[in-house]
């Protein structure tokens, strides 16, 4: 293995530059040859700090440094630059379908708004009895694994092709896996009002199982299965 | 209307499986290669009439949706601006040729339809 790679990274600062243009850098990997994505961004910017990039924990647990690496979506701080590097170079840009605000940072407002709408939160008027909190078994409580864990960096919905064209109208993978989370909770008391307001031509049925969500999801959760969970009970309640 | 919309799609692509299938499965079992008149008095019955006209009510029912998906993903400012930014302000323009042209497939298919199968004798 070479010592060094190439870094590409996409440019873009809608003050100054007309059209985007790609960036290349010179990258040594580190002595012990592993070597993150976000550490070889880290780099880059040692030696031009004009190059804007989001991050925060480098753990995975943020979801703020989604980026495009050779086409694949993925959280920089946890993507081995060995899983995405090809023939010793690594293209990064930023989550594609998403307005640019500078360089690989993109405006999430339209994924927000996805997300606001399916309103991910408990919605239950009864009356706590317990006097803390709403009790549920340990097997209702299992329904939610695999579906409370996304972090939101939206790396699933910024690879669907449905997202990409209808931004507005198609809820998109990561806010559908969370309108399931609420369906599946049995502390919600919303269910069917949820489902009626997902039943049109867009908001669910706009996904057309081609699971490029679920392949990419960092945290390997699987955004596909939830939507033809959601899909099967738009069909029970008709 | 988004489960009504799948209903009809799933619904007609069995009929048009079937419609499709019966045809094949004919072919094999009559003397079709042999003898044109036994098609066309079999083709020309009302019972196949009727199987036929359903058949293409469905295959419009069905090509329908997937020609919105289409129009709804592609003729928009936003995909066409993707290509060329200077050519966005035509989506409205090609939205509206394409409805007209997609109309006017189904009026052609109709009249065929009904003035040269159903209403032939
Ligand atoms: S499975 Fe559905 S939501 Fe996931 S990428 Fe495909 S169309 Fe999008
Ligand atoms: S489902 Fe996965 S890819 Fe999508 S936003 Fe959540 S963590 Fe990210
Ligand atoms: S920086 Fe927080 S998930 Fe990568």
């Amino acid at each position: 293995m070479s010592d060094e790679f190439l870094l590409s990274l996409y440019r873009f600062d809608p003050e100054k530059d007309e059209r985007p243009y790609m960036s290349d850098y010179k990258i040594s990997y580190p002595e012990t040859g592993n070597m993150m994505v976000i550490d070889a961004i880290r780099q880059a910017q040692e030696n031009d700090s004009t190059v804007t990039f989001r991050r925060s924990c480098a753990q995975g647990v943020c979801g703020s440094d989604g980026v495009n690496m050779n086409g694949q979506n993925g959280l920089a701080c946890i993507t081995p630059v060995a899983d995405v590097i090809t023939r010793g170079k690594l293209e990064v840009r930023p989550l594609p379908g998403l307005p640019v605000i500078k360089d690989l940072i993109v405006d999430m407002k339209p994924f927000y708004e996805q997300y606001e709408k399916i309103k991910p939160f408990l919605d239950n008027e009864d009356e706590v009895t317990t006097g803390h909190e709403r009790l549920q078994s340990p097997e209702d409580r299992d329904k939610l694994d695999g579906l409370y864990e996304c972090v939101l960096c939206a790396c699933c919905s910024t690879s669907c092709p449905s997202f990409w064209w209808n931004p507005e109208k198609f809820v998109g993978p990561a806010a559908l896996l969370q309108a399931y989370r609420f369906i599946a909770d049995t502390r919600d008391k919303q269910k069917r009002a949820r489902l009626k307001k997902l039943n049109d031509a867009f908001s669910v049925y706009r996904c057309h199982g081609i699971m490029n969500c679920t392949s990419v999801c960092p945290k390997g959760l699987n955004p596909s299965k939830a939507i033809n969970e959601i899909k099967k009970e738009l069909r029970r309640i008709g | 209307m988004g489960t009504f919309l799948w209903l009809v799609q799933r619904f007609s692509s069995l009929i048009i499986l079937s419609y499709i299938l019966f045809i094949l499965i004919s072919y094999f079992v009559k003397p079709y290669h042999i003898d044109a008149q036994v098609w066309f008095s079999d083709i020309n019955s009302i019972q196949m009439k009727i199987f036929t006209s359903l058949f293409l009510v469905m295959m419009v029912g069905h090509a329908l949706q997937g020609l919105k998906a289409v129009e709804d993903d592609y003729f928009t400012e936003r995909t066409i601006g993707m290509f060329l930014a200077q050519t966005k302000h035509l989506a409205k323009f090609l939205r509206y040729s394409y409805r007209g042209f997609i109309g006017l497939v189904i009026i052609v298919l109709s009249y065929v339809t009904v003035f040269s199968y159903l209403m032939e004798v």
